[in-house]
């Protein structure tokens, strides 16, 4: 069953907006990441043009996380506090991240570099987890569990608070600086950062995974409402038909990923993010080296 | 150099109108196309009458667009974009129907003139470019458009019956955008143009589909804000099913 999309000027089968809305669903209540880096690149293989493609997500994104926010928000796995301190980084960094793509963009090309390194990035963070995971699954077999997150130099620094959520007792500006470099990065790279956000938190700042989940999908709500808002209003890119299509399918799967999550355990649910982070790490590469549909990629200014 | 042929054409049909007196009727099964949410293509019944045998040919021009195109190039071994140009007046559909395979009507520069044909597309852009670069660029852009499903590389067929009465069948996709397609009818003789038709369809958004793209358009942030209220109040909504439905 098609379905025209009046923003984006084009049809679509009903059944593929919707399960590929499930699947991103799945992947945001597992892992309380947005689900755009999926989502997005389907759609533009699908034929809805880029830029729309971005916006109607972001909208998409809107629900589907405040679905899963809600579900961890009663089990009591958000961290408010720790969430509103990476929002404060991350707005400050995606305001950053936009003058400072301004500026790159006219020194040249920097959006290849910037994906080279995105890429990297990825890799990096996606073998971490990986072998990370599996070390403390095979010490957890022989009995010898050591603690996930070393109390570093870092988490010692002034102007400590006490996380009760996350049962942490550190400096707030280890998490300032993460969410604002990741504002930066998201808003250069086109992507909502939880991809980034959320390995970060785990390492960097020793939050348990489940605790993780729930406050990184309150800071993709508050980026997710902010860019809707903000590619309506700039772009006129959003198409509220696609994006409801997506939620359709998108609050379902949020709601299995949070099912999901209370049956396996951090170290699991780690190593399947390294898995996931590391299969998206592949398929950016291979963009870069399969030949392309078209050499040509046309955009029709109206 | 554009007006100048533009000038040439109209003088053209100038004097096959006059000098040839032969006569071209048209019409279709209806000339307004609607997109609506439910949109899945439309088909348009074209038929009309010729004086006296000939062949017939029929081009769809969709609304001409400014076109941002970027091009591809394997550096070291990856894909990345290494040009990008801006071109004008791009037909955004074309397809043609005639009775005979174009090549074979011996009226090449006839053809040309009046842009039938996918290779006789024109459109400007790229101006500071050699002939040869430009060539290229315009090869890419039409190729992706046939990818694209916007031409129709498929020349359709024309059926004349008793050597006056012509009819074919045009389709569109669900792929095309709103505006005005232009449709020319040719009748050619002895590889010479001796009368034109020139007739339009009138593609529009209706309905939802409509009132949507209006009011994304023209009050983007209020379209923006109620598109996020919309997404919180279904997302608050799902998950409160669910919970009492698991309680």
């Amino acid at each position: 069953m098609e379905i025209y999309l009046p923003i984006a000027e084009i049809s679509q089968n009903i059944f593929f907006l919707l399960s590929i809305g499930f699947v991103a669903g799945i992947l945001s209540g597992m892992f309380g990441v947005g689900g755009g880096f999926m989502t997005t690149p389907i759609l533009i293989l699908g034929g809805v043009p880029p830029a729309i493609a971005v916006g109607s997500e972001a909208n998409h994104i809107v629900g589907s996380s405040l679905t899963g926010f809600l579900n961890y928000f009663r089990r009591k796995n958000v961290d408010i506090l720790m969430g509103l301190i990476l929002l404060i980084g991350g707005v400050l960094g995606s305001t950053t991240g936009v003058y400072l793509f301004r500026f790159l963009a006219v020194k040249g090309r920097i959006e290849e570099v910037i994906s080279f390194a995105y890429i990297l990035f990825l890799a990096v963070v996606g073998l971490y987890m990986l072998l990370e995971s599996l070390r403390t699954r095979k010490k957890k077999k022989s009995g010898s569990l050591m603690k996930l997150h070393v109390h570093g130099w870092i988490h010692g620094l002034p102007f400590r608070i006490k996380f009760r959520r996350s049962k942490l007792y550190i400096s707030i500006i280890p998490p300032l600086i993460i969410s604002f470099v990741i504002g930066v990065l998201a808003s250069v790279m086109g992507v909502g950062g939880g991809f980034i956000l959320v390995p970060a938190m785990i390492y960097l700042l020793g939050m348990s995974t489940q605790v993780v989940i729930g406050t990184s999908l309150m800071q993709v709500l508050f980026v997710s409402i902010t860019s809707t808002i903000m590619h309506a209003y700039v772009n006129q890119t959003v198409d509220v038909i696609l994006s409801s299509l997506l939620l359709f399918g998108g609050v379902l799967g949020v709601q299995m990923g949070a099912l999901i999550v209370q049956k396996i355990s951090g170290e699991v649910l780690r190593m399947l993010l390294g898995v996931i982070i590391i299969c998206l790490c592949l398929f950016l590469i291979s963009n870069l080296i399969i030949n392309p549909y078209s050499i040509y990629v046309l955009d029709i200014i109206r | 150099m554009r007006n100048l042929l533009i000038f040439l054409t109209a003088v053209l049909i100038y004097i096959s109108n006059v000098v040839a007196k032969e006569i071209i009727m048209a019409d279709f099964s209806d000339n307004k196309i609607n997109i609506d949410v439910g949109f899945k293509g439309a088909k348009l019944l074209f038929f009309g009458v010729i004086d006296d045998g000939g062949d017939v040919v029929v081009s769809v021009t969709g609304p001409r667009e400014s076109i941002n195109v970027r091009r591809k190039e394997r550096k070291m071994g990856v894909w990345i974009n290494t040009d990008f140009k801006t071109f004008y007046d791009v037909p955004s559909y074309y397809y043609v129907a005639a009775t005979k395979p174009l090549a074979q009507l011996n009226a090449n520069d006839a053809l040309s003139i009046n842009q039938i044909g996918i290779p006789n597309i024109r459109f400007e852009g790229a101006e500071e470019e050699i002939k040869k670069d430009r060539d290229l660029w315009k090869a890419g852009i039409i190729d992706t458009m046939i990818k694209l499903g916007r031409y129709i590389p498929e020349q359709g067929s024309i059926k004349i019956s008793n050597q006056r009465l012509f009819k074919t069948e045009l389709n569109f996709s669900s792929e095309i955008i709103d505006g005005e397609y232009i449709v020319d009818t040719l009748l050619i003789k002895d590889g010479n143009v001796v009368a034109v038709k020139r007739s339009s369809i009138n593609v529009s958004k209706y309905g939802l589909g409509e009132k949507i793209y209006t009011m994304a358009t023209e009050k983007g942030l209020t379209y923006g804000i109620l598109a996020v209220l919309f997404a919180l109040f279904f997302g608050l909504v799902v998950n409160e099913t669910i919970r009492r439905l698991n309680a």
